[in-house]
């Protein structure tokens, strides 16, 4: 990790295992914070109005660590957040369970919540992620979104 | 040039593989790279297909060199 994002202590990660959502709000505590606004994604069942039994998340990782380090210091000019972090897991997950973290720290609540729901809107957008989803009628990629550049 | 292609999700199913070597003429560019690729997987399966090169979403008319990491994106469904 390099530039502004890096060196404020922000976290940017992909990882296998369960989100440690306590541990992000650790670190995410300061007395200079006032606020600290988060949001979890997790997998939902029905979807579409069927069961789903898990989903698949496959991601070109070293790609979302690169834009979600983008995406906060895009989020964060003209800001002022003391912290940004932004976890998502892939791997096969089951209902319930939470694909995606973001937490933001700021001095002040309109920064850190509008930041932390653009940062969540970008990162749909943007992220390199694609879903797998199994259910009673077997199995296909869920429908995704091209609106982060030109299409072939 | 030599460039790395990878793929993912449906195109990589498709493909039966997740990366490739792909040889391009000099002066190629993002979309040269698609239609050697096209021909190389003997499909037509990029349409709609976004690409990023070395981590970064590009265009059609970017252009390549040596050694790039051409990577081809499905629409994407994060979080």
């Amino acid at each position: 990790m390099s530039g502004p994002a890096a060196a404020a202590g922000h976290r940017f990660e992909v990882v296998r295992d369960a989100i440690d959502v306590a541990e992000l709000l650790r670190e995410a505590s300061a007395p200079a914070w006032g606020a600290v606004a988060s949001f979890l994604g997790s997998v939902r069942s029905p979807n579409r109005g069927a069961q789903v039994e898990h989903i698949d998340y496959e991601g070109y990782e070293a790609m979302m660590r690169a834009e979600m380090a983008r995406l906060a210091d895009e989020v964060g000019s003209g800001r002022d957040l003391g912290r940004c972090l932004i976890v998502h897991r892939l791997g096969r997950l089951r209902p319930g369970e939470i694909s995606l973290a973001v937490v933001v720290a700021s001095p002040h609540r309109a920064d850190a919540l509008l930041a932390c729901q653009e940062l969540v809107e970008g990162l749909k957008a943007r992220l390199p992620v694609w879903k797998f989803e199994v259910g009673e009628a077997g199995g296909a990629y869920v429908a995704g979104r091209a609106d982060a550049g030109p299409t072939l | 040039m030599n460039v790395t292609v990878l793929l993912f999700a449906d195109l990589r199913v498709a493909a039966g593989r997740s990366e490739l070597r792909l040889p391009l003429p000099e002066a190629a560019t993002v979309r040269t790279a698609a239609e050697h690729l096209e021909r190389e997987l003997g499909e037509r399966r990029l349409q709609g297909a976004m690409v990023a090169v070395n981590e970064r979403y590009a265009t059609p008319s970017t252009a390549l060199a040596e050694g790039d990491v051409v990577a081809f994106l499905p629409p994407v469904s994060g979080g």
